[in-house]
């Protein structure tokens, strides 16, 4: 085979291996980022119920409702004790006096428990709050981690990609001296067949080009 | 090589979530323990316990003392003791609702006291992923905050209604002299206020 042709070849094959590994390397960065995508979407698909779930909590009037219910049987609760329920100063029974004393006593308990409400619903959303923070805090943890991992695998897939362009310019280049062997060859042939025709008695070649052509 | 990077990426992710999970029910074991519905009623219980019997004997001091000033006028049968005797006894279903209310307070502070020790021990835990330490630090974390707070001591809880009944003492006693002074000043006052009342004229 001609040297030209073979360092042709050699040449050619370098570039090839050479864009085959540039685009293998795009591909794995592609690949990658699209990973890091796909598992940063699984975990925010995990975190959207957790947060759903923590608003219907806030907005729910359960824990409300339980802190006038159980401030007003603390309330009642206590009005039972016997010291509460005798009378401690020194005065006539009056039914009329004693039955206007507990319903202003019922009504400070009604009016006492309404406020109770909103202690019992700010504890409620405080541990609500908390344990939802937790529960997100997991999994942007993770998240977190993921997507820290992505620049290192570009990275190295960069550099892989790199690694393989080199093998492929350090093939082309193989080529390239392959191809300059052959043109020396070939200048070094012409040079020898004009000598030849220069001499007395020699023989002038018919082709000189084709002297240059060895068998490698 | 894509699959190398997403077999790596799902191992970091189940390794986390491990460590994560770990973590976690060591949190929950060690506080779940600790700090169960009963814990809570019980400290509720034992504010209550204390202030209680502070507030009573409080209400037994200020009614014996308030009998005493009632029978030094010679007013133990008046209805005057009848509308003390309930505004006092009103007096005390008030205090009695405080200290209900202390009682439930501090559990319910203490509700979220454990919850901000737990949010933070899980903050620890995803930066450190180290399930052992986090229980360590969840068991001591459990000890101290579990461990009872004093109860501060009941103020006086009568002291505004002996100072209403004093004032309204007080009061009567000025109004009776209110009351003199304007009749002795009746025919002068009548006269002011019908000249107030004139229109002026062009003249």
């Amino acid at each position: 085979m001609p040297l030209a042709a073979l360092s042709a070849i050699i040449a050619a094959a370098g570039t090839a291996y050479s864009i085959d590994q540039s685009s293998e390397a795009q591909n794995q960065m592609n690949a990658d980022v699209q990973n890091t995508v796909s598992q940063e979407e699984a975990l925010q698909r995990q975190a959207t119920p957790i947060y759903q779930q923590n608003l219907a909590k806030s907005v729910s009037q359960q824990p409300a409702q339980q802190g006038i219910a159980q401030a007003l049987q603390g309330y009642r609760r206590a009005a039972q004790a016997p010291v509460s329920t005798q009378p401690i100063v020194d005065a006539p029974p009056s039914k009329e006096v004693d039955a206007r004393t507990q319903a202003d006593i019922a009504r400070q308990q009604q009016a006492n428990a309404a406020l109770a409400q909103y202690p019992a619903q700010q504890t409620a959303w405080s541990v609500n709050n908390a344990g939802t923070n937790a529960q997100l805090g997991n999994i942007s943890s993770i998240g977190s981690s993921i997507a820290s991992t992505l620049q290192p695998n570009l990275l190295a897939a960069q550099e892989a990609g790199t690694q393989g362009q080199a093998v492929g310019g350090a093939i082309g280049s193989v080529g390239g001296v392959i191809g300059t062997a052959g043109a020396a060859q070939r200048t070094q042939g012409s040079y020898q067949a004009l000598l030849n025709a220069l001499q007395p008695g020699g023989t002038p070649t018919s082709n000189p080009t084709t002297i240059g052509s060895i068998d490698f | 090589m894509p699959s190398g990077n997403n077999n790596a990426l799902n191992q970091l992710q189940q390794q986390q979530q491990a460590a994560l999970s770990a973590g976690g029910a060591a949190i929950q074991q060690q506080f779940g323990q600790t700090f169960t519905p009963q814990y809570y009623q019980n400290l509720e219980t034992n504010v209550e316990n204390q202030q209680m019997p502070q507030l009573l004997s409080q209400y037994r001091q200020t009614g014996q003392a308030t009998n005493y000033n009632l029978a030094d006028k010679g007013l133990s049968q008046s209805s005057t003791a009848q509308n003390l005797g309930s505004s006092l006894q009103s007096q005390l279903a008030q205090g009695e609702q405080q200290v209900v209310n202390n009682a439930q307070q501090a559990a319910q502070t203490q509700q979220e006291n454990v919850a901000n020790q737990e949010s933070q021990l899980y903050g620890q835990l995803q930066v450190s992923q180290n399930p052992t330490q986090t229980a360590q630090a969840a068991a001591n974390a459990a000890a101290e905050t579990s461990a009872p707070s004093v109860v501060a001591p009941l103020g006086n809880m009568f002291s505004n209604w002996t100072n209403l009944y004093l004032a309204n003492q007080t009061a009567n006693t000025a109004n009776t002299q209110n009351e003199l002074a304007l009749a002795l000043y009746a025919p002068y006052l009548n006269q002011l206020s019908q000249n107030s009342g004139a229109l002026p004229t062009n003249q």
